[in-house]
């Protein structure tokens, strides 16, 4: 399987909104593709991100994401981790990828 | 009594629903049935297993009472599904499942996620139960605890699992930067702690 990431700036996020960025995320992961996104996702989006996820499950291809803020956790406290610049959304399906913080 | 605990006692609400969310396999269902058990009617929400899943749907059980000096609570709990990222069906089958019964599982369990989610409209407050064997712990508390700032319900992180001996207590509350409560849903420790800060959140 090939490889692919692709790094998602906040220029083209910024005009979407959450339902569109979802969609775009989904449709990117479906392709095999691993997303880093600048400016990360808020909790709202992933919960958004999430549910729609849940829907389109197929229990074949495509069977949901991996996600990492690799923002180091001792600085993203409960109250001040809308500072995260960056979160990595990889597909589930490539059993041999794993996103971790160490 | 004093008056702040006078003043205290009469902004506390009486009745409080409170959601029991996490990760899959956080011990949520040990915990609810636990609270059933020495505050309820002993009546267990859900089937405890070491297999993810297994609550695929939220279970609320009323008339759970805890009292302190100020008066006592009448708390609904509600367990929910754990919520994640994906569902993975060959997941099931290595827990011996076919494969049949492995997608049909699967397929609840995505539903289960979604009703977890849409419960955080629902609650007055939450109970986020970590494992704290896990670390660095899962995304997914984030996503949670973010999303229950959002829509200012008050949160206790509880330390679960904290009888395991490679459980870490003090670095989930390294992580979360919060008051966390280290208990064991399986052995009963920390649930005074447990219900002293379900007291305390409601009585806002
Ligand atoms: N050692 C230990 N195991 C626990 C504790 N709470 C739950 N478990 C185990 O964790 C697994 C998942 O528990 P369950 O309550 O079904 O988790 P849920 O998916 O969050 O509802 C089961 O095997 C439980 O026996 C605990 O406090 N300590
Ligand atoms: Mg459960």
């Amino acid at each position: 399987m090939d490889l692919r990431i692709n790094f998602v700036t906040e220029h083209t996020t910024r005009k979407m909104n959450s339902t569109q960025k979802c969609d775009y995320i989904i449709s990117k992961l479906k392709t095999d593709c691993v997303l880093v996104f600048e400016g990360g996702l808020n909790p709202e989006e992933e919960a958004a991100l999430i549910q729609e996820t849940m829907t389109q499950i197929d229990h074949q291809k495509f069977l949901g994401y991996k996600i990492l803020n690799p923002t180091p956790l001792r600085m993203s406290g409960l109250f001040n981790r809308r500072n995260l610049k960056m979160t990595v959304i990889a597909p589930h399906n490539y059993e041999h990828l794993s996103i971790a913080l160490v | 009594m004093s008056i702040l605990s006078r003043l205290f006692a009469r902004s506390r609400k009486t009745q409080v629903t409170i959601g029991i969310l996490g990760a899959p396999n956080a011990g949520k269902t040990t915990l609810a049935n636990r609270i059933s058990n020495e505050c309820g009617n002993g009546e267990p929400l859900g089937v405890v297993s070491p297999v993810p899943h297994e609550t695929r749907d939220c279970k609320a059980l009323e008339h759970c009472v805890i009292s302190d000096h100020n008066g006592s609570l009448d708390l609904t709990i509600v367990d929910t599904p754990g919520i994640t990222t994906s569902i993975d069906y060959r997941e099931f089958q290595q827990h011996g499942l076919s494969r049949q019964d492995s997608i049909q599982r699967a397929k609840e369990a995505t539903r289960g996620v979604i009703k977890a989610i849409q419960s955080l409209d629902k609650m007055d407050a939450a109970i986020v139960v970590v494992d704290a064997a896990r670390a660095p712990f899962d995304q997914i508390n984030w996503t949670v605890i973010g999303n229950l700032e959002a829509r200012k319900i008050p949160i206790i992180v509880a330390a679960n699992k904290s009888d395991l001996a490679e459980a870490d207590p003090e670095l989930v509350k390294e992580t979360f930067q919060s008051d966390i409560i280290p208990i064991s849903a399986k052995d009963g420790s920390g649930m005074n702690e447990l219900y002293g800060s379900i007291l305390s959140v409601s009585g806002m």
